[in-house]
């Protein structure tokens, strides 16, 4: 990345970079249809065991990042209950592996992205939809035309509130898949590893400066697409 | 039948059980706050499920629990006009007028959308948002999003509440043009007397989640037994066929069964004129009188109830059988006495054409 030349960041610093955004976006990306189910279950559906779901999801948020991560990877070793269906039948493994980063970032997020999204389903009169319903519209039809586009500015925040927390994530992302520079050594990793040497202070605070920037981003862009949605 | 009804279900600590029949036309639900009017439109319209029962519209079964019937929402084709509104949004006025006729498939609305843009006076708003329109716009909005949905039948939940004066009245006259101009089953929902005697075919009374009483409009606001035919400014609405116009007076001619009626104003345009005759308007007398009074008809006694001290309500019936449509008259019990009156006798009542003539719209 050379563009990042000019601001003193090394190729170590820029690979870190590019590295979260990458973990962020994919891991965003790939828990936005389970938030939104799983906020659309919580917000619509009565169900037994919900407060179990409800407890579940919010764990990521109370727990240590430690324990979370060492969870995740006890889930995915290849004996795990998830790692050695997904090794027998895709021969894949996400340990020591960036997508195992964006695990790590998309459970982390998960919490505060579900949150903002229920609220904003809460907020829906759901007699607007009774309405739309009794104007000829199935289900799903009403879903994508009422529901979606008056809940999306919610569904745009929680995503940038997601993103934001997923910038940031350390503890659950070294504990699950460790420090390896250009495959999941992101940002706040690579601060970290770079405070463990001497000389080192510039970079540190270039790297810090740059992960202000970012997660200042996505929360002043999240806090704006609340305010539109209030409007 | 129209709306075919009978279900029962308990809601919130709360027994409704509903059943009635009506005829075809606009059948008004007339009760207080809280009667669980709007409880039964949801059910009619398929928004909460009865527990029991069953429900038919316009012959179609829309619900019938004996028989594992629950036809969904979107598919019952009803136009709800909502008390609250409910439109989108975040759709303009033309997608909003526009999301029920999407999903009509090929059937023709019954009425297209310039036509009804222009009969509802929504050409200047169709680029608007919903927050930015008056009470008034926003409810021709509602009406006009059902009316394009293709309906089998309507649903107006209040269509007259927050409106007022002038705004109202236009309403009225345009349910009413809706009621004459299209063949579709209508339930209105009312607190308001008024409203449900310038709009109602047949009326059903409804308080504390039950039906008290449903039929034709002539038959309940006369039923002396029920508070509507007892109440101090008493009416019926009678149905009167124009059969003739005389230019030189201004006066239509019309016919309820043997008996005619001289209404003031051309009104032969119509096939039927809606008269809504109070009870204070109508005089009785033995004999043939020769007075002001335009309007002499013969007519027979067939119930008489005090209503206050001084004043008798009596419900009359048309021609000289019993089974005529019903008119009201309100005499003191001194005039009773004095003319000796007696349920069964044959009257003549005498009726001021000019109190017709401005009772005549809506």
């Amino acid at each position: 990345m050379t563009g990042l030349d000019m601001f003193g960041i090394g190729p170590d610093g820029a690979e870190a970079i590019l590295l979260t955004v990458q973990v962020a976006v994919v891991g965003v990306i790939a828990s936005l249809p389970i938030g939104i189910a799983l906020a659309l279950l919580l917000a619509r559906v009565d169900f037994p065991g919900k407060m179990l779901v409800d407890g579940l999801v919010h764990l990521p948020l109370v727990l240590p990042p430690v324990v979370t991560g060492y969870m995740l990877l006890e889930a995915f070793l290849p004996t795990g209950p998830i790692g050695a269906p997904l090794r027998e039948w895709f021969g894949l493994s996400v340990l020591f592996h960036w997508t195992g980063a964006a695990i790590a970032a998309a459970v982390m997020g998960l919490p505060l992205m579900v949150r903002t999204i229920r609220l904003s389903i809460e907020a829906l009169d759901p007699r607007i939809e009774h309405a739309a319903r009794s104007l000829g519209g199935g289900r799903w039809h009403v879903f994508r035309t009422i529901t979606l586009p008056l809940v999306l500015p919610g569904i745009a925040a929680g995503t940038a509130l997601g993103f934001a927390r997923s910038l940031g994530e350390f503890g659950a992302t070294i504990t699950f898949v460790s420090n390896i520079p250009g495959e999941t050594r992101t940002l706040p990793i690579a601060i970290y590893s770079l405070l463990q040497m001497p000389g080192t202070e510039a970079e540190v605070m270039r790297l810090s400066i740059v992960s202000i920037i970012l997660s200042l981003g996505a929360l002043v862009l999240a806090e704006w697409l609340v305010k539109r949605r209030t409007a | 039948m129209s709306f075919d009804v009978a279900i029962g279900r308990v809601l919130g600590g709360m027994r409704f059980a509903f059943d009635f029949r009506a005829g075809a036309g606009l059948t008004a639900v007339l009760g207080p706050s809280g009667a669980g009017k709007t409880t039964l439109m949801d059910m009619i319209a398929g928004i909460g499920q009865p527990d029991s029962g069953r429900i038919a519209v316009g012959g179609r079964t829309l619900y019938d629990r004996a028989g594992g019937i629950a036809v969904p929402i979107e598919e019952r084709r009803c136009g709800y006009i909502f008390q609250d509104g409910r439109l989108f949004p975040h759709l303009n006025v033309r997608d909003n007028l526009d999301y029920g006729a999407r999903l009509a498939g090929g059937r023709i609305p019954p009425i297209g959308f310039d036509a009804l843009v222009d009969l509802l006076g929504l050409r200047a708003l169709l680029d608007r948002k919903p927050r930015t329109l008056s009470g008034g716009e926003a409810r021709r909005v509602a009406i006009g999003r059902a009316l394009l949905g293709c309906p089998a039948f309507l649903l107006m939940d209040e269509p007259l509440t927050g409106l007022d004066g002038e705004m109202k009245l236009d309403v009225i006259a345009m349910i009413a043009e809706l009621r004459d101009r299209l063949p579709l089953p209508i339930l209105l929902v009312s607190h308001d007397r008024d409203e449900v005697e310038r709009l109602a075919d047949n009326i059903v009374l409804v308080d504390e989640g039950a039906v008290i009483a449903a039929g034709e409009a002539n038959a309940i606001l006369s039923d002396l037994s029920l508070p509507l035919a007892r109440a101090g400014d008493a009416l019926v609405i009678l149905k009167a066929a124009p059969v003739g116009y005389d230019a030189d007076y201004d006066i239509t001619t019309c016919r309820i069964g043997e008996t005619f009626l001289q209404v003031p104003g051309r009104w032969d345009a119509d096939p039927l004129v809606r008269l809504r005759i109070r009870a204070a308007d109508v005089t009785l007398s033995k004999t043939e009188t020769v007075d002001s009074a335009l309007n002499h008809i013969s007519a027979r006694i067939v119930a008489a109830e005090h209503t206050r001290t001084a004043q008798m309500r009596v419900v009359l019936s048309l021609g000289d059988g019993e089974d005529g449509p019903r008119l009201l008259s309100s005499i003191t019990r001194k005039s009773w006495d004095r003319l000796e009156l007696a349920v069964g006798d044959g009257v003549e009542a005498a009726i001021k054409a000019a109190a017709l003539a401005e009772r005549r719209r809506g």
